[in-house]
Parts: C-alpha cells; sequence; structure tokens
C-alpha cells in the first residue's frame, strides 16, 4: 500500500480504520492505538505530516510510528467537543473536561448525585452542560414541562446511567466526545454499551445549543451561499430536512453537517462532483447515532426521538420540525460551527498535495465553465475558500 | 384490466381498514388515560393503515394478507418499503387486543403451566419481561412469543416494527415501547408503564387464546393421560 493511501485512509472517519489496512504488521499497530483512545483516528493525518523524532516503536513503516507517537493521548486537538462549546460554555466545558480526568481515579462526592453526605455517591465523570438559556425561554414552541423533562430528567438518566457504566472500564477518564467515538466501534457491530448514553447525551447537548429563544429567520449570506450551491436553494434545503425528519421510521436525529471533501479509502478523485469539496449535508440518524463518528461535522441537530415533540405537538412531528426550523433555530450557531467545521476538515485534509489541490480545483473550475456565470464565480469562491481560505466562509 | 373478463364488470379494489379495540377508549384508564388511546389508535394506528394502503395501490405486494406482507416484506432482514406500515398495523392490532380492561395479575390453567415450566415461576417471567422491557433502546415492542424450534414460552424485545411472525415465530402478546405509547402518562417512567401493564392491562383470556391457536402449530410436549 503506497504511503499517500495510507495518509488518505487514516484520516477518516472510525469504522474505516480497521479495514483499510490488510497488512498484518499494521494489525498490531491498531491494538496500540486502541488502548490509547478513540479520538486520534479523525486527526491521524496532522501526525503523518509532523517529521518523526526518534522514538521507541519499530514499525515497518514511517506511517506507522507516525501513528503511535502521535495518535494516543495528544493534547491539543480540536476535539468535537469544541464544536459545542459556544464562547459562555468553553471555560465550564473544559472545567469539566479536566475535572473529569483528575477526579477519575478518586472518589468525589458530586453534590447532585447524593443527598446523604455520610455516603459516597457514585463518581461522576462526565457532567451534564448546563441549558444555556432558561427552561422556559423556548415558550411557546417547546414548553417549560418538555424542556424540563427532557433535559432535567431523560438527559439526566442517561448521564447517570453512563457514569455507572464505565466506572472500570477502558472508558473510564475520556471525554465524552472521546467516549462516544472509541465506543461506537465502527459501526461493524453493535456498538459498546456505554456508545448509546454518551452519545445521546453528546446529541442532546448539541440539540440544546442548536436553539435559542427568539432564534429562526433566515441565515446570513454566506451561509445561504453554501445552502444555496449544496441544495439548490434555501426552500430546498428546508424541504429535504422536513422529508428526513419526516421519514425517520422510530426514534432519531435529524442532522445538518459539514462533510469533508475526501472519500474513504481512497486517494483520488470522485466521479460524483459534489464529493469532491467539503459541502453541507442533510442527514437521518437513527436512535443515538450521530454524523460524527461518519466523519461529518455536525452544525445542527433536531431530536426527533418522540420524547422531544409528544408533550407539545402530540404526534404532528411535522408541526415540531417546522417550528424548530422557523422559530427556535439558532443560525447564528450554525455559522460558528461552520466556521470551525472547515478549519477542522482544512487541518484535516492539509496534508493534500499541492498538485493534488491543484488538480482539483482545474477539475472544479472545468465543471464550472458550464454554470451562469454568476454562479461560477461565486462557487469557484466558496470552494477554494472552503480549502484555503476557512475564515472566508 | 386483469380481473375483467367483461366489459359489464368493474374492478373491485379492497385495502386494510382499521379495527377498533375491543373496549372503550376510556376503559384502560387510569393505566393507559383515553387521550393516549384516541392519539395512539386514532393517530398513529391509522396512519400505519392509511400509508400502508397508499404503498399497496401501487405496489406489487396489493391482495398480500397482513401476515404474508410481513414475512415477505421483512425480505430476510432487508425490510421492504411495505414492511414498517404492515407489521405496524399488525402489531398495534395484536396490541389492542392484549390488554383489557381491570385485567392483569397472573394467568390460569394451561398457560399458568407453560410459563412456570418455561420461565420456572410467574414472578420469573414477570421479572424477565419488565427487564427486557427496560433493556431496549429506542422504539420497539416487547413479547411473549411462543419459540417454534425451542417449543417454549420466550420473551423478546424488537427494534422499530420487526415482528416476530417476520423471525419465525408465534407471538402470544405483545408491549409498545415506542415512546407515543406511554409518554403522555408516564414521560420518561417506563418502569411503571410495563409494571401497570403486566399488573393489570394485560389480557390472559387473549394470551389463552393465542397460546391453544399456537399449540396447533407447535407440539408443547406429550398431553398427560392419567394412568387409570
Amino acid at each position: 500500500m503506497a504511503f499517500t493511501t495510507l495518509v488518505v485512509a487514516g484520516v477518516l472517519s472510525p469504522r474505516i480504520l480497521a479495514p483499510s489496512c490488510s497488512l498484518p504488521s499494521s494489525g498490531s499497530v491498531f491494538f496500540v492505538l486502541g488502548a490509547g483512545g478513540g479520538e486520534f483516528r479523525r486527526h491521524g493525518p496532522r501526525r503523518f505530516v509532523t517529521p518523526l523524532r526518534g522514538g521507541g516503536c519499530k514499525g515497518v513503516g514511517r506511517r506507522q510510528n507516525c501513528h503511535v507517537l502521535y495518535c494516543a493521548n495528544e493534547v491539543n486537538v480540536v476535539t468535537e467537543d469544541d464544536t459545542m462549546n459556544d464562547v459562555a460554555d468553553d471555560e465550564s466545558a473544559s472545567d469539566a473536561e479536566t475535572e473529569e480526568n483528575a477526579d477519575a481515579n478518586g472518589d468525589t462526592v458530586d453534590a447532585l448525585e447524593s443527598s446523604d453526605p455520610d455516603e459516597v455517591g457514585p463518581v461522576t465523570w462526565i457532567e451534564q452542560q448546563p441549558l444555556p438559556y432558561p427552561s422556559d425561554a423556548l415558550e411557546p414552541y417547546i414548553s417549560k414541562e418538555t424542556v424540563e423533562q427532557h433535559w432535567g430528567i431523560h438527559q439526566h438518566i442517561h448521564v447517570e446511567r453512563l457514569n455507572g457504566m464505565i466506572g472500570g472500564s477502558e472508558w473510564e477518564g475520556m471525554s465524552l466526545g472521546q467516549m462516544m467515538l472509541s465506543s461506537f466501534n465502527e459501526g461493524r457491530e453493535a456498538p459498546h454499551p456505554p456508545f448509546f448514553h454518551a452519545a445521546q447525551i453528546w446529541n442532546h447537548d448539541f440539540y440544546w445549543r442548536s436553539m435559542q429563544p427568539g432564534g429562526g429567520s433566515k441565515p446570513s449570506e454566506r451561509l445561504l451561499k453554501f445552502i444555496k450551491r449544496d441544495f439548490g436553494s434555501y426552500d430546498g434545503m428546508i424541504q429535504q430536512f422536513m422529508d428526513a425528519a419526516l421519514t425517520q421510521f422510530g426514534s432519531g436525529w435529524v442532522w445538518l453537517s459539514y462533510k469533508g471533501s475526501k472519500l474513504p479509502h481512497v486517494n483520488s478523485r470522485s466521479p460524483i462532483p459534489s464529493d469532491n469539496y467539503g459541502r453541507l449535508v442533510i442527514s437521518k440518524t437513527p436512535n443515538a447515532i450521530n454524523p460524527l463518528v461518519w466523519g461529518h461535522s455536525p452544525l445542527l441537530a433536531i431530536d426527533v426521538w418522540e420524547h422531544a415533540y409528544y408533550l407539545d405537538y402530540e404526534d404532528r412531528r411535522a408541526d415540531y420540525v417546522s417550528t424548530f426550523l422557523e422559530k427556535l433555530l439558532s443560525w447564528e450557531t450554525v455559522e460558528s460551527r461552520l466556521k470551525k467545521a472547515v478549519i477542522r476538515a482544512i487541518e484535516r485534509d492539509g496534508h493534500v498535495s499541492r498538485k493534488h489541490v491543484r488538480k482539483q480545483l482545474l477539475a472544479q473550475g472545468k465543471s464550472r465553465i458550464r454554470a451562469r456565470p454568476q454562479q461560477a464565480n461565486e462557487n469557484a469562491r466558496g470552494q477554494t475558500s472552503s480549502q484555503e481560505k476557512p475564515l472566508g466562509v | 384490466m386483469q380481473g375483467c373478463r367483461s366489459r359489464r364488470c368493474s374492478k373491485v379494489v379492497s385495502y386494510y381498514g382499521l379495527i377498533t379495540p375491543p373496549y372503550k377508549l376510556d376503559a384502560l384508564e387510569p393505566y393507559m388515560s383515553k387521550r393516549t388511546v384516541e392519539l395512539h389508535w386514532g393517530k398513529h394506528h391509522q396512519n400505519y393503515v392509511d400509508g400502508l394502503n397508499k404503498q399497496l395501490a401501487t405496489s406489487m405486494f396489493y391482495g398480500y394478507t397482513l401476515e404474508e406482507l410481513i414475512k415477505e416484506g421483512y425480505n430476510n432482514g432487508n425490510p421492504l418499503p411495505e414492511y414498517n406500515n404492515a407489521a405496524q398495523v399488525w402489531n398495534h392490532h395484536f396490541f389492542w387486543e392484549s390488554m383489557q380492561p381491570e385485567s392483569g395479575g397472573s394467568p390460569e390453567g394451561g398457560v399458568l403451566q407453560q410459563i412456570e415450566k418455561d420461565f420456572g415461576s410467574f414472578t420469573n417471567f414477570r421479572e424477565e419481561f419488565i427487564c427486557s422491557a427496560l433493556s431496549l433502546l429506542g422504539s420497539g415492542w416487547v413479547w411473549l412469543v411462543l419459540k417454534r424450534e425451542e417449543r417454549k414460552l420466550s420473551v423478546v424485545c424488537t427494534r422499530n416494527a420487526i415482528s416476530p411472525l417476520a423471525l419465525g415465530d408465534i407471538p402470544i402478546m405483545n408491549l409498545d415501547l415506542w415512546e407515543h405509547a406511554y409518554y403522555l402518562d408516564y414521560k420518561d417512567d417506563r418502569r411503571m408503564y410495563v409494571t401497570n401493564f403486566i399488573d393489570h392491562l394485560v389480557s390472559w383470556h387473549t394470551v389463552t387464546l393465542r397460546m391453544m391457536r399456537g399449540e396447533a402449530f407447535v407440539n408443547l410436549g406429550e398431553p398427560n393421560i392419567p394412568v387409570a
């Protein structure tokens, strides 16, 4: 397997990591990786680009040494947790994380968990992030009762169950995002037990932050450009979103996410032109799955489990979703998440050789020649910005 | 047109209808409120029926019975589009008939004997039923089924709309664990919902009837003929 191929393969979502490497020696590398936690898989290529500084691993090739040296326990990695940390929450989230890691082996008594001061309560490794607005802030679209039940009781149950599950396991001490990705088990078989709870906690935190009181309205011009490019029009996107929400059978979520440009497994240009640049996609996921495990960067989430809307809308899911889109959705949050997503995609794919970037741009330019002139400029700008200038989004 | 032999006959088509539960909508109070039954039967179940009919109008499965729809539609784990609606229609019908006002408690006679044989005791069965229901993640159903190969009663959980019929077993009783079935009454307290179902709502008469029918397909053991 060529070096470049493996570099690309290493980039991507956790589920393809194992199948992409058939060399027996690389199998042993992955066992080592497995011990280090799950989140490294999403940030593989940065390690490949950093030059080796000696190191004690006797791998077969440079790429394997890179894996072992740099993937485990990377400290200043941009984790998915950052996508949900708005400005206000940054400090509390990072505090919570360091607290979790520090107290993982201790017997901290969390004030919420135990009411009896004499008894040593269960350790809390994961805490629920507080709501970014008071519980009646989303009235009359989502009632206070629903918010209190949904956040206060339902999500809290997930937190309790998760904390009860991870003690003494390999997931102890990980952050929520790491736990979620590493317990996903790459989607090939059933995920490990903590995945459901970890993912639901993450999903719900993301959902609460996708909303704001007095939200709705239209996205900004820059975001609209992206939307028009990828869905045809804003209404087209809304229509697609509604379709996904109404056809999600059973419990699940609907997401708008930013999908990076690289295809898994192969380092070549996809015949589908839209696969070759970062784009917005709408996806629906069952139960607790979220697009992070596929390597996408979620931008907004709507909970279509029935508990999210049953008290307010009973069975009228369409009303709930359209109200969410028109009155509650926080486009500012979506935009800030998009900026971070683009940055992360650039970093992840940043090792792509200049020759490849030039080839891609040429190909995109060619396919845009037939488009209308004003669209051609817009799109070219949009694409180059997604490749090179993340802040130009 | 197929089926028309002369110019004078018109094509008759038939579709599925919604079966009414064998009790009034408020008869299951206080364990299942009237509003829940109204919504669950009147909206959810009705929507499944309507959706199925709409699909059948243009599908190759037109004319199939519900059981056939489920077995064929399941397609060995890759359900076809008609499967979800058909299975949900069937499951909900089965569910309404599995309940009865002021019932529950423990069964008698043959059913109790079979439960004791297969679970140890009725209490064990009840615990297993409740635990199984609580262990289901997401939407689904919990069933008491009569397994064909193992020839015994068993508690199974299925996700979304999967039916034991599709898996080859004989369902005896079920409980809807989709959130729409209990959210208005119990919110997140699924344990209370399942406990109330088993203690107060499950219709052992229906279970007995279904067991009797099931015995025609599964040999549960030699009859106990007393020595004279």
